[in-house]
């Protein structure tokens, strides 16, 4: 069986491809991908519906579907497929750099426990200085910069995962 | 066969060449360098190109423009919307050169580009116009201002038009940092930084009539559009009729705008904009004497093909119809599709066309130069279609207009199609309960099952990249962008159908 996590906006996917059955997220089916023509038409069957998209590869990982009026860019990654893996949304534990920058002061360490919005990195970028705050609370599980590192647009900075909430 | 020169580009030149070749016109484009393979420039029987890809150095260059016409032996300039056609000196310089100019005098275009001037002849005319002061505003702001105006207060470019060189003061702290930043939008946008002021009028719609001019004093009416739906002051969706307005107040904006053209002496096509208040009280705000963008709504409940009566005007024919009002049948609505994403703040995109799909079937009209393989430019506007939709009342012509925004697809670029799709669905713009401040803080409510097809989508990308994984081991694009044929096939074959 293969294990695909599929992020659309914010939203993300688990997708199980097995002989014989699908999932998205848990729910089962049978389905095929049917294409169309050679320029990208597919017809994507699933349990009882059908439904006609476009689709093309834009990188390795991101492809563009046009389905009705919608257009989505969807990042396709190979899940490893880890048992009691969180079912909760990386993306929202990152911290990235909003711009280009040199990072002047990094202010976490790996595995601290920080509150959302409590300042981990001071970055210098057209010559003004800006604090970098953790977007949720939790303990920082992946450092990936450092002092005087001149980081890109996007760039991961900082990983913090979520602390279970106790019942 | 008369020369017909067209000193535009995009979807208007496309629209002006299509009538020219049903009138039997020889056609001319004019074209950047950015734009050798553009509709435009392949639609038309001769094509010239006029210099670099920046507007200044070409589609607003004069000159250019004029040498294009003398080596081709133009005998008829369109100026489309934007660009030139509302450069008075431009408009001047056509007929000086012994060619037509489709479009009003070059006078009318001076007067209706002072946007004070137009004001006084709005007033002489008769019609109602929003209080405050015909002078701009002078470089000292005045101490007594505050008594003057009421607050908020928009300031505006007196040479501006088109939704730009306008700022908002809400008070009178604000009020000299507004009006230098106006300022400084009109200098760089229009090239002059004269600005006046004019209260805001709250929660108001933009409705404005569309008039066709013999220049001799007789005028017809077209009927209203309504063009409320609006982002940043740039229109997204207008319709004609306007939703909703009684017959008296139909009346009484027509009359205006007939009333005003006469007063002008008006030639050739124009639109006369109004806002409309809570109140029902109708105010003045501008001429716009050109084609506009919104033109084909007018169009398709009129019957009349506009550019053919413009440059039937300008040969010489007079006004078909010798009465003022024209008889208008259902109801249309357009949307403007635009190279912009919704998702990130509206920013303006570029990239290539990869894919195209437009809309069809009865009562549908996109006007476009789209093709597939079109680079969209930062040079230019953000403008890629237009979707019209008839329909033999305003409800049909939604349900319409969502069937074909559905049916439009467009790969390779963000495009405002879902967005315009959204506000389409939403239940104010469907009871016709809109005004200009509608799209600020719009929020489209999440639609039924928006969920599902989403968890579809996602299904069938991992199905795509599975599938591609299982045929080559890694995934590769290759150059002509296909490269899931074999896999595709090769799953088909395996008898999963």
């Amino acid at each position: 069986m293969a294990l695909y996590r599929v992020m659309i906006g914010t939203r993300e996917y688990r997708v199980e491809i097995a002989e014989g059955h699908l999932a998205v997220n848990g729910q089962q089916e049978q389905g095929l991908l049917l294409p169309l023509n050679e320029i990208g038409l597919y017809l994507l069957r699933w349990g009882e519906k059908a439904r006609e998209m476009q689709l093309r590869l834009q990188t390795p990982g991101t492809v563009e579907v046009l389905s009705g009026v919608r257009r989505v860019i969807a990042q396709v990654m190979k899940d490893s497929g880890q048992i009691g893996l969180k079912k909760q949304l990386p993306w929202e534990g990152d911290l990235t750099a909003p711009m280009p920058g040199l990072i002047i002061d990094v202010l976490a360490q790996l595995g601290d426990r920080v509150e959302k919005n409590q300042t981990l990195v001071i970055m210098e970028s057209m010559k003004m200085q800006m604090e970098l705050r953790a977007p949720i609370t939790g303990s920082i599980s992946k450092i990936n910069v450092s002092l005087k590192e001149y980081v890109e647009k996007d760039k991961l900075l900082f990983r913090i995962e979520p602390e279970e909430r106790t019942p | 066969m008369m020369k017909l020169l067209v000193a535009n580009r995009g979807e208007i030149a496309v629209r002006i060449f299509r009538t020219c070749k049903e009138l039997g016109l020889t056609s001319i484009a004019v074209y950047s360098t950015a734009d050798e393979e553009a509709l435009h420039t392949r639609y038309a029987d001769e094509a010239v190109c006029i210099g670099p890809a920046p507007a200044a150095d070409s589609y607003l260059s004069c000159s250019a423009i004029l040498e294009a016409c003398r080596r081709t032996g133009a005998q008829a300039v369109h100026p489309g919307y934007g660009f030139l056609s509302e450069n008075s000196a431009f408009a001047a310089a056509v007929e000086e050169a012994g060619m037509l100019f489709i479009g009003p005098r070059s006078e009318t275009i001076a007067l209706t580009g002072d946007k004070l001037a137009a004001r006084r002849a709005a007033r002489d005319a008769g019609l109602p116009v929003l209080p405050g002061p015909d002078t701009p505003l002078s470089e000292e702001i005045p101490v007594e201002i505050a008594d003057q105006v009421h607050f908020p207060v928009l300031i505006k470019a007196v040479a501006g038009g088109g939704g730009r060189g306008i700022r908002l003061a809400h008070n009178r702290d604000e009020l000299d940092r507004m009006v230098q930043a106006a300022r400084h939008e009109a200098q760089a946008a229009f090239g002059d930084n004269t600005v006046y002021l004019e209260p805001l009028v709250h929660n108001a719609r933009h409705i404005e009539v569309q008039v066709l001019g013999d220049g001799e004093g007789k005028i017809m009416a077209l009927g209203e559009r309504e063009c409320s739906i609006q982002r940043r002051r740039q229109k997204l969706i207008e319709e004609a009729p306007a939703p909703g307005l009684s017959s008296a107040l139909r009346q009484q904006v027509i009359d205006h705008a007939i009333r005003l053209a006469t007063h002008l002496g008006y030639r050739s096509l124009g639109t006369i904009e109004f806002l409309l208040d809570r109140g029902g009280q109708l105010f003045f705000i501008e001429v716009n004497p050109r084609i506009q963008v919104e033109h084909p709504v007018t169009e398709v409940v009129t019957g009349y093909d506009l550019v053919s009566e413009q440059i039937q005007l300008a040969l010489g024919s007079g006004l078909k119809n010798k009465r003022d009002w024209v008889e208008i049948r259902g109801a249309a609505i357009e949307g403007r599709v635009l190279a912009e994403d919704p998702q990130a703040g509206f920013l303006p995109a570029t990239g290539t066309v990869s894919f195209l799909q437009t809309p069809g079937g009865p009562g549908v009209r996109v006007d476009s130069a789209l093709y597939l393989g079109m680079s969209v430019l930062p040079e230019y506007d953000s403008l890629l279609a237009k979707v019209i939709c008839w329909g033999e009342n305003r409800q049909a012509a939604i349900q319409r207009l969502r069937r074909a925004l559905h049916e439009f697809q467009i790969g390779g670029i963000p495009t405002t199609l879902e967005f315009l799709s959204e506000v389409v669905d939403s239940q104010d713009f469907i009871e016709g309960r809109t005004d200009t401040t509608y799209l600020d803080g719009f929020q489209a409510l999440p639609r039924e099952g928006e969920e599902a097809q989403e968890q579809e989508i996602a299904l069938a990308t991992a199905l795509l990249i599975h599938q591609m994984r299982a045929q080559d081991g890694q995934i590769q694009t290759n150059p002509s962008g296909n490269p899931w044929r074999a896999a595709g096939w090769r799953e088909q074959m395996r008898g999963n159908a």
